[in-house]
């Protein structure tokens, strides 16, 4: 089925964070707005990672490569 | 079974302007959220492409083609569906050099698979010539 919701999931994580980005600069700690924006990087890319490997592992068996 | 093409393409549109609300503030967010897209609408994709895959098979199974030729063509079509998958992902994140080299990996591959089958009409040809 299509996965709507992981779709929604990344743009909501990627919204929260460049808003966070924003409050977080605005009030001066740098180094916590780097931090919350890797984070949130780093969990996205581990949603899509497993994603991946998902698709390739479906594309092998489906035509047998 | 039938593609549901009223959620892909309404789907297609928000995540596009998700992403360019996403690019003013972080341009990162914005290419791992249409590479997620691609993947996840292909993974549904691909159990559209099954039965497809199947109904040919057996197709060629009746009209008795080798099972050889067949798999062959499987495997091109879905190094061409994951070449395409990756080269416009890095396109679309800026780096157009690892898209063509992406590129040539893919038809490399192809190539690789499709030469026992030009072994087999090079037999083919001398068979009737000679």
């Amino acid at each position: 089925m299509l996965d709507i919701n992981f779709i929604f999931k990344v743009a909501a994580i990627g919204l929260i964070v460049a808003v966070l980005y924003q409050i977080l600069s605005r009030s001066g700690r740098e180094e916590q707005a780097m931090l919350t924006t890797l984070a949130g990087l780093i969990v996205v890319m581990t949603m899509i990672i497993y994603e991946i490997s998902n698709l390739f592992r479906t594309i092998k068996s489906l035509f047998g490569l | 079974m039938s593609i549901d093409i009223l959620t892909v393409a309404l789907l297609g549109m928000v995540t596009a302007v998700i992403c360019v609300i996403l690019k003013q503030y972080k341009p990162e967010f914005s290419a791992a959220l249409a590479i997620g897209f691609s993947v996840i609408l292909m993974l549904y994709l691909l159990t559209r492409i099954t039965p497809i895959v199947n109904a040919l098979e057996t197709l060629a199974d009746q009209s008795g083609i080798p099972t050889e030729f067949f798999t062959a063509v499987t495997k091109a079509l879905g190094i061409s569906i994951l070449v395409g998958l990756a080269c416009d992902s890095c396109v679309d994140a800026g780096q157009n050099s690892l898209a063509s080299n992406i590129e040539l990996a893919g038809k490399i591959a192809i190539v690789l698979i499709c030469i026992p089958l030009i072994g087999e009409i090079v037999e083919v040809v001398k068979k009737l010539l000679i």
